[in-house]
């Protein structure tokens, strides 16, 4: 992956090029998140401006203000984080679990589990969210139901039937299964004739090998819990359990939209994202450290 | 036995979490339902009433609700905000966990009343000795299904003619009242550089306004027994007319006003001369167009002194699935049926409210902003009550006029194929019970 | 003989344990409401008040729904723009910034920027970046003398215009994937390339793509369902205009089933995509030769 050979010049020069093409890239992607920053900093009356202003001349922490006394912040926030974390630790767990026993373990069903999990994902959502309402109201000995499901409210309204149903979520087993798949096999083989336990060979020697994969994961099924909307909101009905999302959605109404809070609220929500993509960074460049397993 | 089914499996996958992932932070919190029920504070009914405004609109409604709670000790209400109100609703309404008061877009009436799942109020109305005269009969007509009344309207709006006073001076002209008057004015108003469009002289982004020119035009959306009626001589003269302001006078360019819809308003900005447009969004324009002076005036009248504009707004409803039919009605009626209360609602949100004797108030006769709307409410029409006439609307005569907008479909082509898909869609949405 | 089969039995036995928290979930979750969802689809279903069997009634009615169709050509059409140029740009992306130079991290924020910012902030600045007379677009077209179209507005452009704006929005997240598996790339591959004196195109085609196979496939299975499931963004840029060119499936699903509470019409419409999406797949598995690297 590195330059091979060639002058210092040549190398200056392929540098140079290199954060020139990078740079114009970075522009294209930061210029709308560059655009919210400034709405959520301008007063009302410049951010209908035109043409748009990209060095405003008075800045205001108004909308700051206004976002987080419209919202409870800290609440949702707290909420929004134990559900996003639960999905994380969960989906990494079962996904790696998983993923590796259809990438590394030969059993009968290893392709149909996979391929039928791997068809769910291609039905859209909408139309079972109503069968699966049903039946998460209609789980047994959950929220006052009998051992037949009636009675009760099932997992409606409590955060268990959110965390639930992502737990194991189809992408996460699809992608560690995908990376486990990258790795030799001859770790596995060697390991067994070493009389290592099954669980043992997966959580010792195949998963810390996945770090990139995890790291990657995290972020992403992070993200998903964090930003998921329409589930939550109809899970839940106690406006204590609210969600970052569905706060954020305080400043619409009547067909209109307060854009300054909006934005500065939006981007508060996004800031626990990009904290843990700055955190997780690291894990991108680890050099693989099997290379010299094999030899 | 999907039951049984549901039961095993649940059971071993209880055992399996608890097994796998015990560090979970959990949160259990399963038992706390803070919904309904007679609840903690003594014999007072508690109420859920369900909206989707949140923000201002929160607390507008909840000035309401306040006051309400404070005028009588039997009933508490509280407001919930759901976000997706209408997805949140179908999951909850047959699940038990409907509302005992919900927050209307009045158009949905034809479509849910048949389902059961509205509660009639014919029977309060007569009890209460409350006069039907007291509301648009349009406003009730879009509540209504079947000769039963399902709400009361909360608010009522028409579109009406905004325009810029700064630019019509300049022009020296005065606010359009035909369309022969529209057209002179958007012509003279607006500005070309070259190809680039600087100002529109009226704005012709929406096309789903087709259906108050066809009322100024003297036709009407649909037939008596629910077909498409626009394939005539009426819808003709509208779509000329539109051609005559985009190719002839050049008063628009398709895609105008796009991008300065949402973040940078064309008509605050003075982009746009003369737009039609609501009174929800008079308090966005006095809020962003700190130099705008606008004016208002009713729509202009068609060819032949056909005046048509299209009346919409929100009621109030009790879901069937209510434990509380009648306290919710006390609710609503103390709220849309009484003209303090009505006009404290008007006034709290800037909205026409749907009980008339409220708008007898000076506040809304004698403001210029107001005045023109109550002006167009006199004979604005609801759309038409066919459970299948929003996606007609937008799924086959919006597609329609677009192509004709830019030229890529005849004025006749558009109109027929407007009617072949526009009257299939209406079949296959027509709901048989 | 036997001792093999012993290892086989007991590899079987530890996968089907590694699979279980995995599969009891979806079961649950996933395949009770699939099922449930395609008796629908045979039923009048309207979420409120009907649930009659109806036979191949909604099957039916698809042949004649000459707008269903119609969206299903749109969302062809876009995939098979978007689904390549989408695996393209994020390989290219990721390779450019797999390398441990200064800077590289802050652009890789950078890049992945667009997937954190809000859709609404998103679809603002594009539309005005879009805009035929103020847009930045068609400013920087007409310097060099060609007046741009209005994107959006326009039938023939405004599919194009979502293809950006969703490759902006994906390509961040699919680079990281790309940049995890990357890192599973062994250097002793390259190093021995070196030494046997490939080039560099020689040892991206020979080692990187090649190894790179299972995580081509996942990046280019999620987009294939992502694409045809297409809904949010070419909604907030186009609510499904102009004349329909942008209407999706999934688009209609929601509005037959929520809005016009069609729920068992609009189920029926759901499998039909998820058949189409499933066709696309196993036709990707086909020309990647995906499966057969990987097993």
């Amino acid at each position: 992956m590195g330059v091979t050979g060639g002058s210092a010049l040549k190398q200056g020069l392929y540098k140079l090029i290199f954060y020139i093409v990078c740079i114009l890239i970075a522009v294209v992607m930061f210029l709308p998140f560059y655009w919210s920053l400034l709405t959520s900093l301008k007063p009302d009356d410049e951010i209908f401006a035109m043409p748009i202003q990209w060095f405003p001349k008075h800045l205001t922490f108004e909308h700051y203000r206004k976002a987080f006394s419209t919202v409870p912040f800290a609440l949702f926030f707290w909420n929004s984080l134990v559900l996003a974390v639960s999905g994380v630790l969960a989906n990494l767990f079962f996904g790696s679990l998983s993923g590796y026993a259809f990438a590394k373990l030969r059993f009968r069903l290893n392709k149909p589990v996979f391929r039928v999990l791997l068809a769910a994902m291609m039905i859209p959502g909408i139309v079972t969210m109503i069968p699966t309402v049903y039946v998460m109201r209609h789980i047994p000995f959950a929220g006052g139901n009998d051992i037949f499901g009636g009675g009760g409210n099932g997992l409606m309204n409590s955060f268990w039937g959110i965390i639930l149903p992502g737990a194991s979520g189809s992408f996460a087993v699809f992608f560690m299964r995908q990376f486990f798949l990258t790795l030799p096999s001859d770790m596995l083989e060697m390991a067994r004739i070493e009389g290592c336990g099954e669980f043992k060979i997966f959580w010792r020697i195949y998963l810390p090998l996945t770090r990139p994969a995890l790291a990657t994961l995290s972020i992403f099924t992070f993200q998903a819990g964090w930003n998921s909307f329409l589930w939550p909101m109809i899970v839940l009905n106690d406006p204590d359990k609210a969600t970052i999302q569905m706060g954020l959605q305080a400043f619409s109404y009547n067909f209109q939209t307060d854009y300054g809070p909006m934005m500065a609220g939006a981007l508060v929500a996004i800031l626990p994202i990009l904290v843990l993509f700055l955190a997780l960074q690291r894990y991108f460049v680890q050099g693989i450290a099997f290379s010299g397993i094999k030899g | 036995m999907k039951k049984g089914l549901v039961t095993a499996l649940s059971v071993m996958m209880v055992a399996a979490l608890a097994a796998g992932c015990s560090g979970n932070s959990g949160q259990e919190n399963a038992a706390n339902e803070g919904k309904a029920g007679s609840g903690s504070s003594g014999k007072k009914t508690e109420l859920t009433f369900w909206g989707d405004w949140g923000g201002e609109g929160q607390k507008q409604f909840e000035t309401m609700v306040d006051a309400f709670n404070k005028s009588q000790d039997k009933i508490h209400v509280k407001y919930v905000l759901q976000q997706d109100m209408i997805t949140k609703f179908l999951t909850a309404a047959t699940n038990g966990g409907a509302p005992d008061v919900l927050f209307w877009d009045r158009w949905r009436t034809s479509l849910y009343a048949p389902k059961n799942v509205l509660h009639p109020v014919d029977e309060y109305l007569t009890r209460d000795g409350i006069s039907k005269d007291d509301f648009y009969s349009e406003s009730l007509t879009e509540l209504s299904h079947d000769n039963k009344l399902y709400g009361l309207p909360l608010t009522v709006d028409a579109r009406a003619l905004f325009y810029n006073k700064k630019l019509l001076d300049e022009a020296g002209l005065q606010p359009p009242a035909t369309w022969d008057e529209l057209e002179q004015a958007a012509a003279k108003l607006t500005k070309w550089n070259g190809d680039k469009l600087e100002v529109a002289g009226f704005s012709m982004g929406d096309l789903g306004l087709f259906n108050m020119y066809l009322q100024q035009a003297g036709g009407q959306m649909l037939t008596e027994d629910g077909k498409t009626n626009f394939n005539n001589e009426q819808g003709k003269q509208v779509l000329e007319f539109w051609d005559r302001l985009m190719n002839k006078d050049k008063v628009y360019k398709v895609g105008f006003e796009l991008g300065l819809g949402e973040g940078q308003d064309a008509f605050v900005t003075g982009k746009v001369a003369m737009l039609y447009s609501g009174p929800w969004m008079l308090s966005t324009y006095n809020k962003y167009g700190k130099d705008l002076e606008y004016g208002i005036v009713p729509p202009p009248a068609g060819p032949n002194g056909d005046k048509g504009s299209v009346m919409g707004g929100f009621g109030l409803v009790i879901p069937e699935g209510s434990k509380h039919h009648d306290e919710a009605w006390e609710f609503i009626k103390w709220w849309t049926a009484n003209k303090d209360n009505a006009l404290l609602w008007a006034k709290t949100s800037l909205n026409l409210p749907g009980f008339k004797p409220s708008m007898e108030d000076p506040f809304f006769q004698d403001d210029p902003q107001w005045k023109p709307f109550l002006d167009t409410l006199e004979f604005a029409k609801i759309r038409p009550a066919h459970p299948g006439y929003s996606v007609m609307e937008t799924d086959a005569l919006a597609p329609n006029l677009q192509l004709n907008q830019q030229n890529k479909l005849s004025i006749e082509d558009t109109l027929k194929k407007a009617q072949e898909q526009g009257d299939k869609m209406l079949e296959d949405n027509a709901v048989v019970k | 003989m036997a001792s093999m089969r012993k290892v086989e039995r007991h590899e079987a036995r530890t996968a089907y344990v590694f699979i279980t928290p995995t599969v009891l979930l979806f079961a649950v979750f996933t395949v009770i409401p699939v099922v449930m969802a395609l008796y629908l689809s045979f039923t009048n279903y309207d979420v409120l008040s009907r649930n009659d069997w109806v036979g191949l009634e909604n099957y039916r009615r698809l042949i004649d729904d000459s707008l269903l169709w119609k969206t299903f050509k749109n969302v062809f059409l876009y995939s098979i723009i978007f689904v390549p140029l989408n695996i393209i740009i994020s390989l290219l992306l990721s390779m450019l910034l797999s390398r441990a130079w200064r800077g590289v991290k802050l652009f890789r924020t950078f890049y992945y920027l667009p997937t954190l910012t809000s859709a609404v902030a998103a679809a603002t600045v594009w539309i005005w970046l879009l805009h035929p007379e103020f847009g930045l677009v068609n400013g920087l077209l007409s310097y060099v003398g060609i007046t741009g179209p209005a994107w959006l507005s326009e039938t023939s452009t405004a599919m194009l215009s979502i293809v950006m704006l969703t490759l902006w929005q994906s390509v961040g997240s699919n680079m990281i994937i790309y940049l995890a598996g990357l890192q599973g790339v062994p250097d002793y591959l390259y190093e021995s390339a070196r030494l046997d004196g490939a080039n560099k195109w020689a040892s991206f085609r020979y080692i990187t793509w090649p190894q790179l196979r299972p995580t081509t496939f996942l990046v280019s299975t999620m987009a294939i369902i992502g694409a045809l499931q297409l809904f949010d963004q070419a909604f907030v840029l186009t609510q499904g205009g102009p004349a329909n060119v942008t209407k999706t499936p999934v688009y209609l699903i929601y509005q037959q089933g929520f809005n016009q509470l069609q729920m068992g019409y609009a189920s029926a419409q759901a499998f039909v995509l998820a058949v189409a999406i499933l066709i696309f797949s196993l036709i990707n598995m086909r020309v990647s030769k995906a499966e057969e690297s990987i097993i």
